[in-house]
């Protein structure tokens, strides 16, 4: 068990790359805190969770709404005896050109994202340094760093400002022995991915053949592959590895 | 306007400025044992031959000026934690937690027995502080006793002052890593009560 005992709070809980790194956190003897948007899915999750012998609590909440999180946290710390690890998963996407892109959009992405990471990582911080020790993983966007995309100007962006904040909190940090990386993803097979090929006018079938080809590996990441990866940030065994941008996406 | 009496002198004469006794033995204490501790390694002798020779006339001075540049770190960084302790209770905040690392860099000047005398001294000198007393009077009463208060107060200053000369070390090693020059150091002006 690589995990045994430790606390890990991980936000999307409910999305497809969150759900798969709760689901291993928990095999691996971690008790895990799902937290999304939806109460309904948060309940799915824990079930699941509970069903494989996981310990898990539900804690639906709006990752940029500080009062919320902010009691989930301090409710997990009194429950638990603290807080090991924060997976940051939780994303949206509202994609549109440039000259459609509305102010809200814009901000929509920015709070989950920017605001959102800033905020957990925040309050993590605060259990982290005092227990001497954490682990902070986020789930960056499917686009590889330094990228731009067209119609994602506020994706890229604020996938761009995750690997900022992930280096600066890796170095403010590191004296705490608290490790933080990100995970970059390319092509995932996930709800997300399907429902941004069907906005591209195309059937999940053509989308893949097309993307295969630019894929080493030849085959669609899962979201497991990107949960091992969370699970090697996560454990002691990467004790030595911060402030990096780790992709995943079957290929250089 | 024309009428309003100049009272900046007299204003001046009655500042009182905060003892701040336990930052005397932080100069004394941490600058003599990095002194110390440097001169016993003859560490970073060749990286002063190699760059520093210019700006410092010898080793020693070399040396104090580093450990200079640390205890001033130290200082500054108890000023820092009083800073975050004020500003809390002005907003009624709790106090905010010691943020005591896991590792720190050699050569750790401050050893258990400089800790717990620095938190007797700043705990002797709050003890005696009216505008503490009266702070916690507003914000803390009923919450946490006054010894508590002024005791977590201490610890708060004490790994400030830890964490100061950690970060100055941190950046008197990376100038030194290749060779630029030592960082700035200043001492904060002195705080009035």
């Amino acid at each position: 068990m690589r995990l045994e005992g430790k606390v890990a709070v991980i936000t999307g809980a409910a999305g497809d790359i969150g759900r798969a790194i709760a689901l291993r956190f928990a095999t691996e003897g971690a008790r895990v805190v799902l937290n999304d948007l939806s109460e309904g899915a948060v309940e799915s999750v824990c079930g699941t969770v509970k069903k494989a012998r996981g310990k898990a609590l539900e804690a639906p909440g709006d990752v940029s709404n500080r009062e919320q999180m902010e009691a989930i946290f301090d409710r997990v710390a009194s429950k638990w005896g603290g807080i090991d690890i924060l997976v940051f998963a939780a994303g949206v996407r509202v994609d549109a050109t440039i000259q459609n892109l509305s102010a809200e959009q814009w901000d929509e992405v920015m709070q989950v994202h920017l605001k959102g990471s800033f905020v957990c990582s925040q309050l993590a911080q605060k259990h982290m340094v005092q227990q001497g020790h954490g682990r902070m993983v986020s789930v960056g966007s499917p686009i590889p760093a330094g990228l731009g995309s067209p119609a994602q100007t506020n994706y890229c962006t604020a996938h761009a400002g995750l690997v900022g904040l992930t280096t600066s909190l890796a170095i403010e940090l590191g004296p705490h022995d608290i490790t933080v990386n990100c995970i970059a993803p390319d092509f995932i097979d996930t709800k997300m991915t399907r429902e941004a090929a069907r906005r591209d006018g195309l059937f999940m079938d053509d989308f893949k053949r097309a993307v295969l080809a630019k894929i080493p590996l030849r085959r669609l990441g899962s979201a497991d592959d990107v949960a091992a990866v969370a699970l090697f940030l996560a454990s002691d065994e990467a004790g030595y590895v911060s402030g990096q941008v780790i992709n995943v996406r079957g290929g250089p | 306007m024309h009428e309003m009496p100049d009272t900046e002198g007299a204003d001046a004469a009655s500042e009182r400025l905060w003892p701040e006794g336990y930052k005397q033995r932080i100069r004394h204490v941490v600058t003599q044992r990095v002194v110390d501790s440097l001169s016993e390694a003859g560490a970073f002798e060749q990286v002063y031959e190699s760059h520093y020779t210019a700006a410092l006339e010898s080793y020693p001075s070399f040396v104090e000026r580093l450990a200079e540049i640390v205890t001033i770190g130290a200082e500054n960084g108890t000023d820092g934690a009083f800073g975050e302790i004020h500003s809390a209770m002005r907003n009624g905040r709790d106090l905010p937690f010691a943020r005591v690392r896991a590792r720190y860099l050699w050569p750790q000047p401050f050893d258990e027995d400089l800790k717990t005398e620095l938190r007797g001294e700043i705990t002797a000198e709050y003890r005696e502080s009216h505008a503490l007393e009266h702070l916690h009077e507003d914000h803390y009463l009923g919450k946490l006793g006054f010894e508590d208060f002024i005791d977590r107060a201490a610890k708060l200053l004490v790994v400030g002052g830890i964490n100061g000369a950690d970060d100055s070390l941190a950046a008197v090693y990376r100038a030194l890593l290749d060779g630029s020059p030592l960082p700035m150091a200043r001492r904060r002006p002195r705080r009035i009560q």
